[in-house]
């Protein structure tokens, strides 16, 4: 049994690094001006195991962050990790490595722990490095939001949380991000 | 004049390229990243009389959740005749609300110091850190724009009943309610390049408090009170992004009532350690 778990788990390991893996990120980080704050920051991301390097632009207070290879890197523990500096996330793009991977308008993938919502896109095959754009609430001005709102029915974007519109895979744990292609 | 000076100062401040909220004799709504520590070592002095009187802080910060911080402080002075222990004290911060922006914030934070030790004091003015024994409570308002690094703490302070230094005086049922206002000031650089650049910053802090007090001498009880305010300015420089010397010069503006004498001049020195 225990064999068939692991062997379970190996799979669902080969299928999500099959499936996509995060390459970097670009982390606009909100509430601080000065350096020892940006440095703080940089310390607490770079507890994250599957962080590989960070530097952060202390003039744009972006920090952009590569991923070490076959890791899973959830959004979800950067944001956090953030807000454990004492700040908070103001956008993120990412890039992600996709193999063959079915989108489409509301279409929800898995990533790990997070599940991405793609909203506003065509149906099509992502394959190869492709920049996603988290757009939820708090990553977007009041103005794109409501754009946004705009091309998706689902409940969930606009109240800016799982709610019954939301597909069986966004379970409790999981953490749901809205996401578009990056232009 | 000493209103000019004020209103040149903040005048100046407000007009800052870039400003800074690490404030020198207060402490900002802001806390330290979770899991991080920070040691400090300061010491303020003054003179009093032909004596030279100083005193030696030790702080020890830890910050708990990213809204919790909790200081352990001990504190060592001459102010009561020679070099000995004074007090020690607990300091907690929580931060209740905070709304980010790009290159600002506006935070407001509770917090409580509580100070216990030799229970001496010379002055109705409370000092928990310099010999008081007592209990300081009230919020911290910070506010961060692009320009402007603003902080005001009110707070009440009550008092622990003393053995006094002045033989013959004692000050009963003391309540000193304080209120800050300080602003913060990158000088250098005016563009950041990397965390190895020094960092020059400066603040000006008007420290405020209004006392009432009984006053006991040679038995005859009177009721009193007045006011305090000083002026703190000082430069601050940040090395490696990860330590900091502060120093400042305290002045009097406005004297209601008996204090400990200004000018002072405090300095200290910030480390943070990260896991």
């Amino acid at each position: 049994m225990k064999t068939f778990f692991i062997a379970l788990l190996l799979l669902l390991g080969i299928t999500l690094q099959a499936n996509a893996q995060l390459i970097s990120a670009d982390v606009g980080v909100n509430g601080l001006t000065c350096s020892m704050c940006a440095r703080g920051t940089e310390e607490t991301l770079k507890r994250l195991d599957f962080i590989d390097s960070i530097d952060v632009d202390l003039n744009t207070l972006v920090a952009h962050i590569i991923f070490k290879k076959n890791m899973n890197a959830p959004i979800e523990d950067i944001v956090k990790a953030v807000e454990d500096a004492g700040f908070s996330v103001r956008n993120i793009t990412a890039v992600y490595d996709f193999k063959n991977k079915k989108i489409g308008k509301d279409e929800h993938i898995d990533y790990g722990n997070d599940v991405l919502h793609f909203v506003g896109v065509d149906d099509q095959t992502l394959n190869g490095q492709v920049t996603l754009r988290f757009i939820d609430k708090q990553f977007v001005s009041k103005k794109e939001f409501k754009d946004w709102s705009k091309k998706t029915s689902m409940t969930c974007y606009k109240n800016n949380k799982k709610d019954a519109c939301c597909p069986a895979n966004v379970t409790q744990a999981k953490r749901l991000f809205h996401v578009t292609l990056a232009s | 004049m000493k209103i000019n000076i004020i209103f040149f100062l903040f005048s100046f401040l407000a007009s800052a390229s870039s400003a800074q909220e690490l404030f020198i004799n207060t402490e900002p709504a802001s806390n330290m990243p979770r899991n991080s520590f920070g040691l400090r070592i300061g010491s303020e002095s003054f003179s009093q009389g032909n004596a030279l009187k100083s005193r030696t802080d030790l702080e020890l910060m830890y910050e708990e959740t990213g809204n919790l911080m909790t200081t352990a402080m001990i504190h060592a002075s001459n102010y009561y005749g020679q070099y000995a222990f004074d007090n020690f004290g607990l300091y907690a911060k929580y931060r209740l609300y905070t709304d980010d922006g790009f290159k600002e914030h506006f935070r407001i934070a509770a917090f409580a110091h509580a100070a216990f030790g030799a229970q001496r004091n010379t002055f109705a003015d409370v000092m928990l850190d310099g010999g008081n024994s007592g209990l300081n409570a009230g919020f911290i308002f910070t506010l961060l724009e692009n320009h402007l690094a603003l902080s005001s703490t009110l707070g009440a302070i009550t008092f622990v009943p003393t053995v006094n230094s002045t033989p013959g005086v004692t000050f009963q049922q003391v309540e000193n309610y304080d209120c800050s206002l300080s602003a913060g000031y990158l000088i250098y650089p005016a563009q950041y390049a990397s965390y190895t650049d020094l960092n020059f910053n400066f603040y000006a802090e008007l420290l405020g408090k209004y006392i009432t007090y009984n006053k006991s001498e040679s038995g005859i009880i009177n009721a009193e009170h007045g006011s305090v305010l000083d002026l703190a300015i000082g430069p601050q420089v940040i090395i490696n992004s990860i330590s900091r010397v502060d120093l400042s010069v305290r002045y009097r503006l406005i004297s209601g009532v008996e204090s400990f004498p200004t000018p002072s001049i405090f300095i200290r020195f910030e480390q943070m350690f990260y896991r």
